[in-house]
């Protein structure tokens, strides 16, 4: 039997059936830091989400000067809800053809982490590729 | 971790990925270099071709542009071997660009080496692969054959890939060279000959067997230091024994050579079988010059190197100064019957025989070898991995032994297997004073098994590492929530945008564009994103078994030692030809 189920994961369950995409576009610095890492030097660049957006409780708020461009929440029923900002000039109009791509990326990368972690279940055959070396 | 033990991969994100002058690129660079070498010999990039990137191949990460004619050429392998589709490497759709090749790099360079072995492992070599449209198969036919064209079984240098119409040169070589009888079913029917066109030892056997000519010894001379070529006529000049120091020769068998060389000279016209002791020679790593069929001086270096190496295996445990028949016998395979001149008498048919007993064993029983090398190190050294990585991962001593490629384009290294640890633990004496720091950096110390050890092990250490690394990305990405960046091209004013997209644990994502963006920058970051997406299977599960590989590990090993079992699972799947890595390395 299993554990009784507790708050967080439920709330982790929650998040898994709903996948919220956002896309958003404004004036952003990235810092090139350098770092020491071992005996290398080495640049890396830094784009803090922390310091641009906050998520509590699966709401994202957005902590800097950003124009949300387009927004889409996605159930697990497939119920989608597509918000696209209105007014949008032609360059911004390609970011909304990116949006999309970004929904259809993380529904596959969900679908196959999902499908990763899943119980290995075997109906009928070994199922087994491969053999013995 | 320490700079030497990295494997530059993408940092910048950027479609063309961004790789920067710093010590961490070597091994990256290892591996282009092994590249290159190999698109070369299956004719995938032209000898010119080869030639320019020789000349520049310092820059070639600085200025990706030198890669683009390399590229070509793999995006010309890859789509002629259908293992890549087949095993979902390059999947429907996917182009071998730069970004992809840079990806899988060590996949591709370790498995277009496959083809070119020695070592009797390419056994898809067969009659089956003459028919059809060109594949790396008949482009490894055609390789072989130039390595082995001589006057006697001429092959034309411009032939790329093997076809109908150059049978009758492979029937010719195979009756009047090997002596092999064709029957009813000729080359099809003939599973000796295929055999023998993949392997040294099968070739150099045959051939020795069929012509008795070869069985003469070889007299040459090598000009000593300062002193010009002059012609010497074998037949006049003063020829003797060396002078006898205590039991270092075999006196009778000295004897009876120099008289057999009086008797046989000038009747040693074969270059076939000089040509078959250079590949032998070249894939033990004593040998680093062209596969010519010249016995000049790096043939000469190379087999008294190969004997220095073999004498001190032969004479484990000896007390010093003393040397046992089997020494002796070694010592007498090359004889320097007049120092004044430098002339030497090799006894090339016992030099066959002894390097025909070198047998690079298969992948399986190598297995065993390599617990009992890392054992044998552990007993004999207080610090072996320690050694292997200070010595192994930044190719002390052995640099010197690469070929100086400017100056000679024909020149190659053979890139080593594992079947050959099998040798390296014979020789294991030499690889212990190598790692204790006790041995001068010259081809007599270091050539042979130190020498192949470090390149097999480097070998390994480029595949596992730069796959991992390049693995380990698409976990941060899809599951540890690491930001996925495009670093746009730069601009007029020289800066570059970067575009971000983040994937959560729970897959909501969030991507950012940056103002100023150009119109076809947020093409850009969706094209890397499905790239990603179109990959992480791949990467991710290969990664995920070699995070449990760490798990398992019960005691800290040195990176070499890792980097070896990370190389070895992955090297599995390309070997056995299976898609899933998961199943290869389980």
């Amino acid at each position: 039997m299993g554990s009784p189920l507790n708050p967080s994961r439920m709330s982790f369950i929650k998040d898994l059936i709903t996948l919220d995409v956002v896309t958003v576009t404004g004036q952003i610095n990235v810092k090139k830091k350098s770092t020491t890492d071992g005996d290398a030097e080495q640049e890396a660049t830094v784009f803090s989400f922390d310091e641009l957006f906050s998520n509590k409780k699966g709401k994202i708020t957005i902590k800097a000067d950003l124009r949300v461009i387009a927004a889409s929440r996605i159930k697990v029923d497939q119920d989608t809800f597509t918000f696209v900002a209105d007014q949008l000039d032609e360059p911004d109009k390609d970011l909304v053809a990116l949006h999309m791509q970004s929904v259809d990326a993380a529904r596959e990368a969900r679908a196959n982490i999902i499908a990763k972690l899943k119980p290995n279940i075997n109906i009928g055959g070994s199922g087994e590729a491969g053999g013995e070396e | 971790m320490p700079a030497r033990y990295r494997v530059a991969y993408p940092t910048g994100y950027g479609v063309y990925a961004n790789a920067t002058n710093s010590p961490e690129t070597e091994h990256i660079r290892g591996l282009w270099h092994e590249l290159v070498q190999h698109l070369t010999d299956l004719r995938y990039l032209s000898v010119g071709e080869f030639i320019a990137y020789r000349q520049r191949h310092g820059q070639i990460l600085e200025k990706p542009v030198l890669l683009e004619p390399v590229i070509a050429a793999t995006r010309r392998y890859v789509l002629e071997d259908k293992w890549f589709s087949q095993s979902g490497l390059l999947q429907t759709g996917a182009t071998a660009d730069f970004y992809w090749v840079h990806q899988h790099l060590a996949a591709v360079t370790e498995r277009i080496g496959t083809y070119l072995t020695w070592d009797g492992s390419l056994e898809a070599l067969n009659a089956d692969v003459l028919s059809g449209e060109a594949d790396p198969l008949k482009r490894s036919l055609a390789y072989r054959l130039r390595m082995l064209s001589t006057p006697e079984f001429p092959f034309p240098e411009k032939i790329k890939v093997f076809g109908q119409t150059h049978l009758p040169l492979l029937e010719t070589f195979a009756s009047r060279g090997l002596g092999l009888r064709l029957g009813k079913r000729g080359l099809a029917g003939s599973r000796v000959l295929w055999r023998a066109v993949t392997d040294v030892n099968e070739l150099l056997q045959r051939r020795a067997r069929h012509n008795k000519k070869l069985d003469a010894p070889l007299l040459y001379r090598i000009p000593p230091a300062g002193e010009s070529e002059i012609t010497v006529d074998f037949e006049t000049a003063n020829l003797a024994l060396p002078k006898p120091r205590v039991n270092y020769f075999n006196q009778s068998r000295s004897k009876s050579l120099l008289k057999e060389a009086r008797r046989w000279e000038g009747q040693r016209t074969d270059d076939l079988s000089t040509r078959l002791l250079q590949i032998k020679l070249w894939q033990i790593n004593f040998y680093v010059g062209a596969i010519d069929g010249d016995w000049g001086e790096m043939s000469h270096r190379a087999l008294t190197a190969f004997i220095t190496e073999q004498s001190e295996i032969e004479g484990e445990g000896n007390e010093l100064g003393t040397f046992n028949l089997r020494q002796r016998n070694v010592h007498s395979l090359l004889l320097p019957v007049n120092r004044e001149l430098g002339i030497y008498l090799a006894d090339f048919k016992r030099l066959t025989k002894q390097l025909t007993d070198i047998v690079l064993v298969a992948e399986r029983v190598a297995e065993d070898e390599e617990a009992k090398l890392f054992s044998t190190l552990g007993t004999k050294l207080t610090a072996p991995n320690g050694a292997l990585d200070r010595k192994v991962l930044a190719e002390v001593d052995v640099n010197g032994l690469y070929p100086p490629w400017r100056e000679n384009h024909r020149r190659r290294v053979a890139y080593t297997r594992k079947g050959f640890l099998g040798r390296v633990l014979r020789g294991i004496g030499r690889v212990v004073r190598w790692l204790k720091n006790k041995v001068s950096a010259v081809l007599d110390e270091v050539g042979g098994v130190v020498f192949g050890l470090v390149k097999l092990l480097l070998g390994r250490v480029r595949t596992g590492i730069q796959r991992f690394f390049n693995g380990f990305r698409y976990l941060g990405t899809f599951l540890l929530g690491k930001p996925l960046y495009t670093v746009m091209p730069p601009n007029q004013e020289g800066t570059q945008l970067v575009f971000a997209t983040k994937f959560q644990l729970d897959f909501d994502a969030i991507s950012v564009a940056p103002a100023g963006f150009q119109p076809e920058d947020p093409a850009r970051h969706a094209a890397h994103i499905r790239r990603m997406i179109r990959d992480m299977d791949y990467f991710i599960d290969t990664t995920i078994e070699v995070v449990r590989i760490i798990a398992r590990l019960t005691n800290p090993r040195g990176w070499v030692w890792f980097a070896w079992q990370i190389g070895k699972a992955l090297i599995k799947v390309l070997v056995r030809r299976q898609p899933n890595a998961a199943t290869a390395i389980a």
